[in-house]
């Protein structure tokens, strides 16, 4: 049975003053149907641009250059423009990451939130207002018919957030994408969203991709980890008993980077260098300068996105796919373009 | 015990009726890091900013290094200024568009006249060295700079100055984690070789215990409760820290 979603080999590409940037090169990847999943990356990864192409909202002058994006066994890219703005929203919704920018600031938020079902064919006004209130109330918002006719500066920012979950939950989509929903909110309110998210996504058995760069928030929300570094998912890791359990050196290095409390007094350990700019990957594997165990072979050998053993899957030599190993996620297909 | 660097007393900031810091007292002793943490809107960042007068104190007092900073003039302001230097989280705002590295790192040469020509170029060099940036960036503008690479020219023109303290204002809040380990270590090697004293603005308490020699936790204009980092952050006492802990910890 095909997963919910499945990402074959994405290819999307920016024209810039200093070259094709090419910010998102040749991402293979599945959801299931009810998965919690989380794509994990440092800024210039690619995974925003990623987001992007699955929504099908890659801002000009990029452009999806090759691949397939499979979505309930639709292919999207043969979607036209109308079939796709319904489809997403109804059957794919998405929860951005800025609650201070994401709403009209002269409509009360109630209203707003009803829109999203008129958009998709409610007809009946109060219909959609009625049910507009009761989702606040399923995300948590205080005393729901209230906060719905509330303007949204009139509310927190945690408070906004949640109001962004209702809209893209009220359709009871199948698949949301989150993008880096809790960044912009404090620690103390961070976690309340995590659990709602977590609550919201196992009682409707919607498949979530939650899009960030903070290896906590994975660790206390998803299953799996989509690790991407320089355009290429080079790590699927699963999540076991809520610890992120790397195989390879870029995922290891972003774990021991990240300081966590207990750990005591002493020195960050960091990633030498930096990410490589996406006009110029480097060849052989991507992360090889970085890599404080690279040998010769990944100089001249680009690693495949291998299945391990042990579950999950790695982009590099030394990570153990041995001879049971096989290509993740299906036969690489050769980006043909379109 | 030796007087402290940089002491607070009472500091208040009242912004009409709304006191965004209300009656804050602490010390930095010289080479020392003091960790201030806090949520958005607790008044972490005013307090910092009064330290060196870059916001006006309503009341109270900050003493650095002995002198009444709230009785200096413009120009004895501008000579503290030479040991007391401050980081912002986006170097963007900070770091003139139009200068290039090596003129902004200098800047602070020229102005408080600690080297000239030949000799404050050559400093200058060092400087980036020390902050682990090739000197040929010195020809670069801002922008053409990772966001790391950027921060580290921030604190190459705050050392420019060889200042006693440094105010590190969530400095590494907008970079990834494997680059805010990488500017951390800088902070703490620095410290190491030049007894610098920080006052660590942050909201991240696991960084914070990283590098911490003390802790003072606020909340809505006011310190809660201060200590050692062992302390406060391994046995806190009040009930906010606890919250505060639980809440970085997600669950774990």
């Amino acid at each position: 049975m095909p997963a919910l979603l499945e990402v074959r080999d994405l290819r999307t590409s920016f024209v810039t003053p200093s070259g094709i940037a090419r910010a998102v090169d040749g991402a293979s990847f599945d959801v299931g149907t009810g998965e919690s999943v989380a794509l994990v990356g440092e800024s210039g990864a690619g995974k925003s641009v990623l987001a992007t192409s699955l929504l099908g909202l890659v801002p000009p002058p990029g452009r999806i250059t090759g691949g397939t994006i499979r979505f309930e066994g639709h292919d999207l890219a043969a979607l036209g423009p109308g079939s796709l703005r319904d489809l997403r929203g109804r059957r794919i919704a998405m929860i951005p990451q800025e609650p201070a920018t994401a709403f009209d600031p002269l409509r009360r938020v109630g209203d707003q939130v009803a829109e999203v079902a008129r958009a998709h064919g409610e007809r009946s006004r109060a219909v959609a207002a009625r049910r507009a209130v009761t989702m606040l109330a399923r995300v948590g918002l205080p005393d729901p018919e209230r906060s719905a006719r509330s303007y949204p500066h009139e509310l927190s920012g945690g408070m906004r957030q949640r109001v962004l979950i209702a809209m893209a939950l009220l359709l009871e989509p199948a698949f949301v994408l989150a993008d880096e929903p809790t960044t912009a909110l404090d620690a103390t309110v961070r976690a309340g969203i995590l659990d709602l998210l977590r609550r919201l996504q196992r009682e409707s058995g919607t498949s979530l991709l939650l899009i960030t760069h903070d290896l906590a928030v994975v660790e206390a929300t998803c299953t799996r980890a989509l690790v991407m570094y320089a355009g290429q998912i080079v790590e699927d890791a699963p999540v076991v008993d809520g610890v992120v359990s790397p195989a390879h050196p870029y995922t290891r290095g972003l774990l021991a980077s990240l300081p966590r409390i207990g750990d005591g007094r002493g020195p960050f350990r960091a990633i030498q260098g930096m990410v490589p700019a996406a006009t110029a990957w480097p060849t052989g594997c991507r992360f090889r300068e970085r890599c404080d165990v690279a040998i010769a072979r990944c100089t001249i050998e680009e690693p495949l996105l291998l299945a391990r053993q042990q579950g999950g899957a790695a982009r590099c030599h030394l990570a153990g796919g041995g001879e049971a190993a096989s290509p993740a996620f299906g036969a690489s297909v050769s980006g043909s373009g379109r | 015990m030796s007087a402290p660097l940089l002491e607070t007393r009472d500091l208040v900031k009242a912004f009409g009726a709304h006191r965004a810091v209300d009656g804050v007292s602490f010390t930095v002793a010289a080479g020392e890091t003091l960790a201030l943490v806090g949520e958005s809107g607790s008044g972490k960042t005013t307090t910092g900013r009064m330290a060196l007068r870059l916001v006006e104190p309503t009341s109270g007092q900050v003493r650095f290094d002995g002198t009444d900073v709230r009785s200096l003039g413009a120009r004895a302001l501008r000579r503290l200024r030479r040991r007391m230097q401050i980081v912002f989280q986006d170097p963007s705002d900070s770091l003139s568009p139009w200068m290039r590295v090596g003129a902004l790192v200098r800047e602070g040469i020229d102005v408080h006249g600690i080297a000239e020509g030949a000799e404050a170029d050559a400093r200058m060099r060092r400087l980036l060295e020390e902050v682990g940036l090739r000197p040929e960036l010195a020809a670069r503008f801002p922008h053409e700079l990772s966001g790391g690479q950027r921060q580290r020219v921030a604190i190459a023109r705050a050392l420019a100055v060889e200042p006693a303290l440094v105010v590190c204002d969530e400095i590494v809040s907008a970079l990834d984690v494997s680059v805010q380990a990488q500017v951390l270590n800088l902070l703490m090697e620095l410290q190491r070789s030049r007894g610098i004293a920080y006052l660590f603005i942050s909201h991240d308490l696991a960084v914070v215990e990283r590098l911490a020699d003390r802790v003072a936790v606020m909340r809505q204009g006011r310190i809660v409760e201060q200590g050692g980092a062992a302390k406060v952050l391994g046995a806190p006492e009040h009930e906010y820290t606890r919250t505060l802990l639980a809440s970085a910890l997600l669950g774990r």
